[in-house]
């Protein structure tokens, strides 16, 4: 087993929960927009974060590198405000990953909100909650195989992301280089033991993940 | 206090354009039956009262506080009117059992010994930790009663609320709705196939007629089942006179043809409504 062996699937999880996390807090008014509108700035919205998925990963790499690089217009603002470089760094990997999982949270929670009778949600109206409290108190607890749904896809879709990856992280052990990095790396050098090594790792964390999205799904359906 | 409905409004349904007309003036504490064929309007009248559909044309004030004046572009949010609304299907909230969601309607003004009130006297004591999805239709009907009675609103509206009770049940929950509408004096608006269900109760009888919301009398058969003391007699109009009957250590407030009402006097006794207990 190489040395960096559980440095690196340490940084995978926590791009992965990181990314999570962040877009969680982001798609959710996002997605709870989109279900309530019907204008033009929702169908735009709705293409704009449908694009990551169709678009291949190096695609959204190289113009995130242009984007990112000391010169590019992202780079410059966060190397003069924060001090922070986005090329080959982990707030940089961060940042591509947030773009490019956007449709795995924002969709399962849009189509889960989508499914919620509207009687619920005038009901709670007529209860004097305002819109915010109706989503929290009632819209979301009530969709949470959706959301269930949306953070497990959201978690193994960055884990094993690799085209971003090898545009804008590179390689650096403990600081860009991921699981799939490293399977990538393995394979080059015809490390086929050590490749089987991370990739029988990732299965495994998806397995497991997706058994217990698998159980809450299950459970909170019972209702 | 005076509740004044001035609106039209059409929308589109499966067989065409629907128009709804109504232009009508309520009391505080009228309880108003409100009739009509399947698919004349009579839900979407009421979501119109509450303010979750907004109308074509429309003035509608409560009092003194202007809920709906579509040519200056008002319309006062729901979550602001102070209403009690019985859905049709219901609208419990999945994710609570049945205190959470008589709780969640009650908000930050819960009154214990009303919560209980209502408890009990709707049946849902061994209820109340219960999901949804573990709930009969007659149950979770009374939840929604008990989830639209409990802030005290100002004006109940009940979109038919009794349509999955059992017979003895739903006199039970009918007298109960009308102790409460008699004491805290909401005013009452109830959606109901079976006008002779709430026609005891009632003072004020509307339907659609043609797209126009109407205000008729019904021809009063009542199930005289009690019998109770004349306590005053009060005319509304020249068809229609009110009697108040004590009964039981309840008064209930009697609408009766003025030629029927003409032969009783105060003191005498009278049978009447099914409703009661």
């Amino acid at each position: 087993m190489e040395e960096n062996f559980l440095e690196t699937i340490f940084l995978t999880l926590k791009l992965a929960s990181v990314t999570t996390l962040i877009l969680f807090f982001l798609s959710v008014p996002v997605a709870f927009y989109l279900s309530r509108s019907h204008g033009f700035l929702k169908s735009f919205l709705e293409i704009i974060i449908t694009l990551p998925l169709v678009l291949p990963p190096t695609v959204i790499g190289f113009y995130l590198l242009l984007l990112f690089s000391p010169g590019g217009s992202i780079g410059i603002i966060f190397n003069q405000l924060f001090d922070v470089k986005l090329i080959f760094s982990f707030p940089g990997l961060v940042f591509g990953s947030v773009i490019y999982s956007l449709p795995f949270m924002v969709q399962p929670i849009y189509a889960g909100l989508e499914k919620i009778p509207v009687q619920l949600i005038e009901a709670s109206y007529l209860m004097g909650k305002s819109k915010w409290e109706t989503l929290f108190k009632v819209q979301l607890p009530n969709c949470m195989p959706a959301v269930y749904t949306a953070l497990a896809l959201t978690f193994t879709h960055t884990m094993g992301e690799f085209g971003i990856v090898l545009m804008i992280g590179g390689n650096i052990p403990g600081e860009t280089r991921l699981a799939s990095m490293a399977i990538y790396d393995s394979v080059e050098s015809l490390n086929y033991q050590q490749a089987n090594h991370y990739a029988l790792i990732l299965i495994a964390i998806t397995l497991v993940l997706l058994g217990l999205v698998h159980l809450w799904r299950k459970k909170a359906y019972k209702r | 206090m005076s509740f004044s409905i001035s609106l039209f409004h059409q929308f589109s349904t499966l067989h065409g354009v629907q128009k709804i007309e109504a232009k009508l003036n309520l009391d505080r504490g009228d309880f108003v039956s409100i009739s009509g064929i399947s698919g004349s309007g009579k839900t979407t009248f009421l979501k119109i009262l509450s303010g979750l559909i907004q109308p074509v044309n429309g003035d509608i004030l409560f009092g003194d506080q202007r809920w709906l004046d579509t040519q200056r572009g008002f319309l006062l949010p729901p979550q602001k009117r102070k209403i009690g609304m019985v859905f049709q299907d219901y609208a419990l909230f999945p994710n609570m059992n049945v205190l959470d969601n008589i709780k969640f309607a009650a908000g930050s003004e819960l009154e214990e010994s009303y919560l209980h009130d209502i408890i009990d006297s709707l049946g849902l004591a061994h209820l109340l930790t219960r999901f949804t999805y573990q709930l009969s239709g007659g149950q979770q009907q009374r939840v929604a009663i008990a989830r639209a009675i409990i802030s005290k609103p100002q004006l109940l509206l009940m979109d038919e609320p009794f349509s999955a009770l059992d017979e003895a049940l739903k006199k039970s929950v009918q007298s109960f709705i009308y102790e409460l509408h008699q004491k805290f004096l909401f005013t009452t608006l109830i959606v109901n196939h079976q006008i002779s269900d709430i026609k005891a109760f009632s003072n004020k009888f509307l339907k659609f007629e043609e797209e126009k919301l109407v205000a008729y009398h019904p021809k009063m058969e009542y199930d005289y089942t009690v019998e109770g003391i004349i306590l005053s007699k009060e005319s509304i109009d020249l068809e229609m006179c009110h009697v108040t009957v004590s009964y039981n250590g309840h008064t209930y407030q009697i609408p009766l043809p003025a030629k029927e009402a003409g032969k009783l006097n105060v003191g005498d006794t009278i049978k009447f409504g099914s409703y009661s207990r």
